[in-house]
């Protein structure tokens, strides 16, 4: 082979196995839990670590929400709709914060398995409708009866 | 396939005749469409069941948020177009697009600072989709920088043109970090694959948005250009004979 | 001019400008002392954000020794001679990054851990904390040669780089500081270190390109 084409064929093969490379160690990267975000199973799996600052995510259990009427402090639940964990915050919640929310919460796990939240934030989906059109879909669903309801797609 | 029209678009000259009549039509349309976009997202769509009237500065914050990748975009793809074929009007259109996006990335990160606040309960959180737009803002910034600390002009086209290309490094990071990562940051509302998840009552008006922005967007890209091409080329004698014909 | 001859010619411009070196290796201690007095020095603060200080004095002592890095070679005109001299471009500059990244590295390493314990490191994290710069500082000096080249031919060219490079730097910084956290949870890592390598493979692929054309640019 001529010398010139040579080494442009040697530098093209070491760029396609360097950026091979990089790829790979980029999906392998995304498989690890980068961003310290655990769902509620993996908390109640106890694949969380206890006292180190982590998210964790989950909708609001219906009938969950406790707060304490003379401090800030609430108490909630928050669910996968496998497990459940329990948070606690004190502290204003956002506007969104409701029953049946998707939520994240940066805090620490302690000993007991509760979350102790320094901060609650309501998390909304990319669907958007209007009050009609979701009561309508709510009416529905309760005339299909509770066991849809874990059918809808988690957040 | 014929190339002659790809050839053609390097000569400054040929692309200000062809895109004078351009510019202040689709600018027009982009703005009447806008406003007709505003006012019927802002006041005759529906609220959203959760987040209420809210939820309206999507007519915003979308379209710019668009906008402001695809601007990058556009500047990667035409400092690449520079460097492996040394088309003039690349720079040029580099020099005209940067403060648009710049100001487009502005915009998305303040509105959505200001739907950030009632909705999450926070105007602002370090994840990913937040921190890499913010990063786009801040590469738009260089490139202006950039382009106007280099006084020599051919040195100023090669540099915004690289770190154009660079920098497009960070598009992928913007778009897939609501994919992968678990952010606080909804997914994407439109999407090739599917039809977005909203009745069309209230993603027409958005569509109507995005689209006029993208009309606004390229008529102000088609000015600038085209001023930026008269200052290059005030040597050569087609602009003397414009300014003439024209009786500055 | 050879390959060989170059690289030789680097190291005893290097061992030359010690002083270089020395600057920026001050420059770094002198940083990280600002955040035990300028924001606390109770040792839970400082354990907790020991990675992160250290790392953000680095990054800004590598943006300043990457930035006049082509200087002298552009005033006295080696960067024409490298343009004529018929070898490859990129690897001359990939040589040239190399010697300066152990230049650097070497020093910075070697004070590690006396800053870890001023900064009261747990012990845990302090070979990640190594391990972060082993494999991110790479990404840093590549990055960095780019906005370098770029702005070769500017007097006061210092302020452009930052502005130009710390934006492409933030990842870096997010992900080393990130594993050190993770070490000092307990938790596994080896995702971040990961990434850190990807971004400085990537970087190895674009920068010397990227950086030879720019260096063409300006040397004409």
């Amino acid at each position: 082979m001529h010398p010139v084409r040579k080494k442009r064929l040697l530098v093209i093969t070491a760029i396609v196995l360097i950026l091979g490379a990089a790829v790979t160690l980029v999906m392998y990267a995304l498989q690890q839990n980068i961003n310290l975000f655990y769902s509620p199973s993996q908390i109640a799996m106890g694949e969380a670590p206890r006292h180190v600052n982590i998210r964790a995510g989950g909708l609001v259990v219906d009938g969950s929400v406790k707060r304490n009427p003379e401090t800030l402090a609430v108490v909630f639940e928050a669910t996968d709709y496998q497990h459940t964990v329990t948070i606690e915050y004190r502290g204003i919640l956002p506007d969104l914060f409701r029953e049946g929310q998707g939520i994240v919460a940066q805090g620490q796990l302690n000993d007991g398995g509760v979350f102790i939240a320094t901060e609650v934030l309501a998390k909304h989906d990319e669907k958007y409708m209007p009050p009609e059109v979701s009561e309508a879909v709510k009416n529905a669903q309760s005339s299909m009866g509770e066991s849809k309801a874990s059918s809808q797609s988690t957040y | 396939m014929n190339w002659t029209w790809f050839h053609k678009l390097g000569s400054p000259k040929w692309f200000f005749h062809r895109s004078k009549a351009w510019a202040l039509p689709l600018f027009a349309v982009g703005c009447v469409g806008l406003i007709v976009g505003l006012i019927w997202g802002l006041v005759f769509a529906p609220a959203d069941y959760q987040q209420g009237n809210s939820f309206r500065i999507i007519y915003m914050h979308v379209p710019v948020a668009m906008l402001a990748q695809s601007c990058y975009f556009a500047l990667g793809v035409a400092g690449f177009v520079f460097l492996v074929w040394r088309m003039k009007i690349a720079p040029i259109f580099i020099k005209a697009m940067a403060p648009i996006g710049a100001v487009m990335a502005l915009i998305a990160l303040v509105s959505g600072a200001i739907w950030g606040k009632p909705t999450w309960g926070t105007w602002w959180v370090w994840d990913a989709r937040l921190t890499s737009v913010l990063v786009l803002f801040f590469l738009y910034m260089g490139i202006i920088v950039l382009q106007k600390a280099l006084d020599d002009q051919v040195l100023a086209n090669k540099a915004v043109a690289v770190i154009s290309v660079v920098g497009l490094i960070n598009l992928p990071i913007i778009k897939y970090s609501v994919v992968l990562l678990e952010t606080l940051h909804q997914g994407p509302t439109f999407t090739l694959t599917k039809k977005p998840e909203m009745p069309s009552e209230m993603w027409l008006p958005l569509l109507v948005c995005a689209i006029c922005m993208y009309f606004l967007m390229a008529g102000l890209v088609l000015w600038r250009m085209q001023s930026e091409i008269l200052k290059r080329e005030y040597r050569s004698s087609w602009v003397r004979e414009e300014v003439m014909k024209r009786g500055l | 001019m050879t390959y060989t001859s170059f690289l030789v010619s680097e190291f005893l411009l290097i061992w030359r400008r010690k002083q270089d070196v020395i600057n920026v290796l001050l420059f770094f201690i002198i940083a990280v002392t600002l955040f035990p007095i300028g924001v606390s020095s109770s040792p839970e603060f400082l354990a907790s954000a020991a990675g992160g200080i250290i790392w953000c004095a680095a990054v800004l002592a590598i943006l300043m020794a990457v930035e006049g890095m082509f200087k002298e070679d552009f005033r006295d005109g080696s960067l024409e001679q490298w343009v004529v001299s018929g070898l490859s471009l990129p690897a001359l500059i990939l040589l040239k990054v190399v010697a300066q990244w152990l230049a650097f590295l070497l020093p910075l390493l070697g004070i590690m851990p006396l800053l870890s314990e001023m900064l009261f490191l747990p012990e845990s994290s302090f070979w990640v904390l190594i391990m972060t710069f082993l494999l991110g500082t790479p990404s840093l000096f590549l990055i960095g040669v780019i906005g370098a080249a770029l702005t070769v031919s500017l007097r006061q060219g210092a302020m452009l780089v930052m502005l130009l490079i710390l934006p492409f730097y933030l990842p870096v910084i997010i992900f080393s500081t990130l594993a050190i956290q993770a070490a000092e949870a307990n938790l596994p890592y080896s995702g971040q270190l990961a990434l850190l390598s990807a971004m400085s493979l990537l970087s190895l692929v674009i920068s010397p390109f990227m950086t030879a054309i720019a260096i063409k640019a300006s040397a004409s």
